[in-house]
């Protein structure tokens, strides 16, 4: 028997021939990010100027410095703060309103221009109306991250119910399940592959709405910091700012890599699911 | 027993009004297994679907011991021709899930579950999910799941349909063991002639679109019979032959062109 996450080998040579393959990988890849340094390091103020593309190691000394500097952990907290709230408020929203209108056939159909409507409006657009709304604090870069993860998960939500297989609802149906177990016991597992693919999409887009919000006006976060570097033509200060979101944004999608494995342990294939970025 | 009067199922589309069945009376009798074959689109699925309270019909009723049927009903079973398995559950719960509807303890259900698991021959596959199973095992889980919260009806829509020539004959003797076992009703249709014989008690068939009855025979064979065996005898090859030569007309009918 086999589960979801082993693999099959036709024979000792082809499990071995694959383990080596896979070292070939991950040596290509450290080759490759030595490469690029040791291009950027030697060409910065040979090839290209420094003012533009910094150095390796003047971006190691900020790090360094700002690995150290309360102000730059201040400036991460607030940040995950506002992406936390964002998402998990955003994400909540989006499946409980999912889940009412796939319930409600009549006011998904009513709501159904408005929604198009507005995921038609590019969102970071309404940062600055959010400034005006919820202020130049934390706020308003919460509210901003969670209108981006919200039409994410909600229509995936949505979807994700009303393409539940209906034999498995008759299924339920004929053993004499109310239509609260129903719901319960087929349609929210049923849509639970729509719903954490959804959660996975959106996540990116909680640190961007954080990022443009705190790019807008701030006096803390990532991306004031980042701002802060860039006003001040510190280039080396840039690149850190950006290698550390990534690295954030790595470490998230890692987690939600985890919470989408256990979730979705009955498939035979979980790896498979769409990246946009 | 479980009594059909009437029954007559139209669909209407915008211009047109499609008649699948007509004037269907028949009357099973409790612990019977009836069989039904007929050519495709002669309306097997939509009597099923009546019975089981999926569907209203246009007219007739359909009563079981005397009470009208309106609406699904945890009396009349229904083993559809895809196993249905819910891939997110492992097999014993599958199996287990009209129990759990039922509000019974974990424990309680998943040892009537395991019972039925190994009566089929599935021990040691409880906590399988359905895409590690092969078809023969998702359908076997499939008539258990509704042996499980003991029906007096179970129909039965061409359970083995999709399966592999082997495996369908195993699977017709385990169906008969179990039907003997429980004294369950079955209704059973098939487009398999040898299928429809070989199970019956009687064999009823039925015309091309709309679906009515033709005819129905008993099958004289003594049981237990032996799903491997029992097509050679003469019984078997009378009854077939006479069975066959209406069932040939009525495909016919369904592949001529309008």
């Amino acid at each position: 028997m086999t589960t979801g996450t082993d693999e099959i080998y036709q024979s000792k040579a082809d499990h071995r021939a694959r383990q080596r393959y896979r070292r070939h990988v991950i040596v290509g890849q450290i080759a490759l990010v030595a490469v690029v340094i040791a291009v950027w390091h030697f060409g910065s103020g040979r090839l290209f100027d420094p003012f533009f593309v910094g150095s390796p190691l003047g971006v190691a000394k900020v790090l360094l410095g700002d690995l150290r500097d309360p102000r730059f952990w201040n400036d991460v907290r607030v940040t995950v703060t506002e992406m936390t709230l964002g998402y998990v408020l955003g994400g909540l929203g989006g499946i409980a309103l999912g889940v009412l209108l796939a319930r409600w056939r009549l006011a998904a159909d009513i709501l159904d221009p408005l929604f198009t409507g507005l995921n038609s409006l590019p969102r970071i657009a309404l940062a600055p109306l959010l400034v005006i709304w919820f202020g130049i604090d934390m706020a308003s870069k919460v509210v901003l991250a969670a209108t981006l993860v919200f039409f994410l998960t909600f229509f995936t939500t949505l979807s994700g119910i009303r393409n539940v297989d209906p034999a498995l609802v008759d299924v339920a149906r004929l053993v004499g399940a109310s239509e609260r177990q129903i719901f319960r016991y087929v349609m929210l597992p049923g849509a639970a592959a729509w719903i954490i693919n959804g959660l996975k999409m959106s996540l990116p887009y909680a640190l961007i709405g954080v990022i443009v919000g705190e790019l807008l006006i701030a006096s803390s976060g990532l991306g004031y910091r980042l701002n802060s570097y860039s006003t001040s033509y510190n280039t080396n200060g840039t690149f850190a700012m950006l290698l550390v979101m990534m690295a954030l944004m790595m470490r998230l999608n890692a987690l939600m890599g985890l919470v989408e494995r256990y979730v979705l342990r009955w498939k035979a294939d979980t790896t498979a699911t769409i990246q946009t970025y | 027993m479980l009594r059909l009067t009437n029954i007559g199922k139209r669909f209407f589309a915008r211009e047109r009004t499609v008649t699948a069945l007509e004037g269907m009376s028949l009357d099973v009798a409790t612990g019977e297994l009836l069989t039904m074959v007929g050519p495709s689109g002669c309306g097997k699925s939509t009597i099923l679907n009546i019975v089981s309270g999926l569907m209203p019909p246009t007219e007739g009723t359909v009563e079981l011991d005397g009470a009208p049927i309106h609406g699904v009903t945890r009396d009349i079973g229904y083993v559809t021709q895809q196993p249905n398995l819910m891939p997110w559950r492992s097999l014993i719960d599958n199996v287990s899930f009209p129990l759990q509807v039922a509000g019974a303890a974990r424990s309680e259900r998943h040892d009537r579950a395991a019972e039925l698991i190994a009566m089929v021959g599935l021990a040691g596959f409880e906590h399988a999910y359905p895409h590690e199973l092969s078809g023969g095992m998702r359908q076997r889980a499939n008539i258990i799941r509704t042996l499980i919260y003991s029906p007096k009806v179970m129909l039965m829509d061409e359970p083995f349909g999709p399966l592999d020539a082997q495996t369908r004959v195993i699977l017709q003797d385990q169906l008969l063991d179990i039907w003997s076992r429980t004294g369950v009703t079955i209704i059973f249709i098939t487009h398999d002639l040898h299928e429809a014989i070989g199970l019956g008690d009687r064999v009823v068939l039925l015309s091309a679109r709309p679906g009515r009855i033709i005819r129905i025979d008993e099958v004289a064979m003594p049981r237990p019979r032996d799903v491997f065996r029992m097509h050679d005898s003469d019984a078997f090859r009378a009854l077939y032959d006479a069975i066959w030569v209406e069932l040939e007309r009525q495909v016919q009918t369904v592949d001529k062109p309008r």
